[in-house]
C-alpha cells in the first residue's frame, strides 16, 4: 500500500527535489578565482625557486648537478666552471617550465635545499621563451618568497 | 552489404560522454545498435617504452598520469612492486598512510564517475554536488604533498612525508561529513524512477561473461562475482582493516552503480579505521640500498654524502628478476610487472590498467541496446583513456 501511494505521490522525486532545495540556503562554495586568490598550503608544489642562504645571502646551490641527474623530463640545464678558490661556480642554470612535470623529485633530492618551490601557479606567458627561467630570474622569486615566509614568520 | 535502414556512425574521439578519447564506431538500424568498434589509441604516450630509458625513482612521476584521477593508487602500485623486486617490507605507518592515500583516491575517482554518469544521462545536479566533494579531497592530496592531481606522493621504500595534524584533523572532518553527501546522492537518485528507467535491466553482464572479458574492479562485481585484491591478496595495511566488498546480483548498469556508491561508504569506512590505528615511527624504511641518509648528516658525514650521491647517480638497483604486483585501484585490478636485468634501469615494464580489459565489454554490452544507452553503458564500465592507451 504504501509503496503504491508512493508511486502515485512521486514521493521518491520530492525527496530528491528537498535535497535540491535545501542547497538555496547553503553558502555557496565556489570561488571568484582570478578576482579572489587561493591561500595555498606551506607544501604546494609550483615555480621553482633558488633559494639565499639566510644569514651570507650568497647562493646556497653548490652546483653539485644531482637535480639534473634525478629530473624525469630534463628540463634542468646547468654549467658549471671552476671558479676563484677552486670554487666551483655556476654559470648558467636553467628551469624550462614549459616540459616540467612539478613532481617536486628536484626539490627532495637537493642536499642544500637550494632549489625550492614556491606557490606561484599563474605561469601563463605569451611567447614560449618566457617559460625557460635562468639562474638570476629564479633566485629573484626566491628572495621574494623569502620575504614573504619571513613576513608570515615561518621560514621554510 | 548494408542492410536497409543501416547505417555506421561515429562516437568519438572528441564527444563529451566517451569520457575522453575514445572513439566508437557504431552500425545502427534505427535506434538500435547491430555492432560497435571501439578504437583505442588516441592518448598513447609510450610509458611502458619510456620507463626502459628511466631511473626506478624517476619513473613514478609518469605513473600519475595513467589513471589521472586517482593518482595515488597507480603510484602505490608502482612502488610495491619495485619494493617486492627488492625485497623490502615498508613500516607500518607507511603502509597505513598508503591505505589512506589510496582509498582517498578511490573516493575521488568514484565521485568522478557519479558526476559524469549522473551528467550523461540528465542528472545534472549530480555534477555540481560531487565536484563539491572532490574538492574537499583535492585540498587534503594538496596539503599532503603540494600537488591535486599529479600526487607522486609514496616513494619506494616508503611515502613521501608524514602526515601533519592539520591533514589529519581535516581528514577526520571529511570523513565524517561524507556519509551524509552520499545519503543525499542516493536520495536523488537510487529511487529516483528516471534514474531507475534509463539504468535497470541494460547492459546485463552475466558472471561468466565478466569472468571471460578478465573483468575487474566494480565492473566485475556488479555481476556478482566477489573478487578484490584487496581481499585476495592483501597489500599495504589491508589485512588489517575490516571491511566489506558489495557485489551486485544482475549485472546490469544499476547493479554496478549501486556498488560503487557502497564502495565509497566502505572506503569512508577504511579511512576511518585506518587513523584509529595509525601506528607511530618512520614513514621511511631504513635500507642502504634504497634510502637516502638524512639531509642534515651530509654536512659531517663523509659516507653519507658518498651514499646519497651514488643513490640518485646510479640509482636503486634491484637484483635480477622478475615480478608482477597489483593493488585494488578505483576501476580495477592494476598491476605492474617489471623485468629487471640487475641494471638501474627497468628491462621490461608492462602495465595491466584495469579500464583496457573493461572497455573489451562494450561490444557485447551494447549489442542489441538502444543508441540512448551507450552513454549509460561507457559511464558504468568506468574508463580512464590515460589508463587505455598509456
Amino acid at each position: 500500500m504504501g509503496n503504491f501511494l508512493e508511486k502515485i505521490f512521486l514521493l521518491e522525486l520530492f525527496k530528491g527535489m528537498g535535497v535540491v532545495f535545501k542547497h538555496v540556503f547553503i553558502k555557496p562554495v565556489t570561488r571568484m578565482y582570478p578576482f579572489e586568490k587561493p591561500v595555498l598550503p606551506n607544501s604546494s608544489r609550483g615555480l621553482h625557486t633558488l633559494m639565499r642562504d639566510a644569514d651570507t645571502g650568497n647562493e646556497r646551490c653548490v652546483g653539485c648537478s644531482l637535480c639534473v641527474k634525478i629530473c624525469p623530463s630534463g628540463v634542468i640545464h646547468m654549467v658549471t666552471s671552476k671558479g676563484e678558490m677552486n670554487q666551483k661556480r655556476i654559470d648558467e642554470y636553467e628551469i624550462d617550465i614549459s616540459r616540467c612535470a612539478f613532481c617536486g623529485l628536484c626539490v627532495d633530492i637537493c642536499p642544500k635545499s637550494a632549489i625550492v618551490m614556491s606557490d606561484r601557479f599563474e605561469l601563463a606567458v605569451y611567447d614560449r621563451k618566457n617559460l625557460s627561467y635562468n639562474k638570476n630570474l629564479l633566485l629573484k622569486i626566491g628572495e621574494v618568497k623569502q620575504k614573504e615566509s619571513k613576513e608570515k614568520g615561518k621560514d621554510k | 552489404m548494408f542492410q536497409q535502414n543501416e547505417m555506421t556512425i561515429e562516437m568519438g574521439p572528441q564527444h563529451p560522454s566517451t569520457h575522453g578519447v575514445l572513439r566508437l564506431t557504431l552500425r545502427i538500424r534505427g535506434e538500435t545498435v547491430i555492432n560497435v568498434d571501439p578504437t583505442v589509441g588516441y592518448l598513447h604516450r609510450g610509458i611502458e617504452k619510456i620507463a626502459e630509458n628511466l631511473m626506478y625513482t624517476q619513473f613514478q612521476p609518469y605513473t600519475d598520469r595513467l589513471d589521472y584521477i586517482s593518482a595515488p593508487a597507480n603510484n602505490l602500485a608502482y612502488v610495491q612492486t619495485v619494493e617486492k623486486l627488492l625485497g623490502v617490507d615498508v613500516t607500518p605507518r607507511a603502509k597505513f598512510i598508503r591505505v589512506i592515500l589510496a582509498e582517498l583516491a578511490r573516493i575521488s575517482s568514484h565521485l568522478v564517475w557519479l558526476a559524469t554518469h549522473g551528467l550523461d544521462l540528465g542528472a545534472m545536479s549530480m555534477f555540481l554536488y560531487c565536484f563539491r566533494e572532490r574538492e574537499l579531497i583535492m585540498d587534503l592530496l594538496e596539503l599532503y604533498c603540494g600537488s591535486r592531481l599529479t600526487t607522486t606522493c609514496m616513494e619506494i621504500g616508503g611515502v613521501r612525508g608524514d602526515i601533519s595534524q592539520e591533514f589529519i584533523d581535516k581528514l577526520n572532518d571529511f570523513i565524517k561529513m561524507f556519509p551524509d553527501k552520499i545519503q543525499d546522492y542516493e536520495t536523488l537518485l537510487t529511487k529516483n524512477r528516471i534514474w531507475l528507467k534509463r539504468t535497470k535491466g541494460i547492459g546485463i553482464v552475466s558472471a561468466e561473461q565478466a569472468i571471460n572479458f578478465g573483468l575487474t574492479g566494480p565492473t566485475l562485481r556488479g555481476s556478482g562475482v566477489k573478487y578484490d585484491v584487496r581481499k585476495a591478496q592483501p597489500y599495504a595495511a589491508y589485512d588489517q582493516i575490516d571491511f566489506e566488498v558489495p557485489i551486485g546480483t544482475v549485472g546490469d548498469v544499476y547493479d554496478r552503480y549501486l556498488v560503487r556508491m557502497e564502495e565509497m561508504r566502505q572506503s569512508t569506512k577504511i579511512i576511518r579505521q585506518a587513523l584509529e590505528k595509525l601506528p607511530e615511527g618512520s614513514v621511511r624504511v631504513q635500507d642502504s640500498r634504497i634510502t637516502r641518509p638524512d639531509k642534515a648528516l651530509l654536512a659531517t658525514s663523509m659516507e653519507a654524502l658518498i651514499q646519497y650521491c651514488y643513490l640518485i647517480m646510479e640509482g636503486i638497483i634491484p637484483p635480477k628478476g622478475e615480478v608482477y604486483s597489483s593493488v585494488e585501484g578505483s576501476k580495477g585490478e592494476l598491476g605492474f610487472y617489471i623485468y629487471s636485468d640487475g641494471t638501474s634501469k627497468p628491462y621490461r615494464l608492462k602495465i595491466r590498467t584495469p579500464s583496457f580489459y573493461n572497455v573489451g565489454i562494450l561490444p557485447s554490452m551494447a549489442k542489441g541496446a538502444f543508441l540512448a544507452d551507450m552513454t549509460a553503458f561507457i559511464a558504468s564500465i568506468d574508463i580512464v583513456l590515460g589508463e587505455i592507451d598509456r
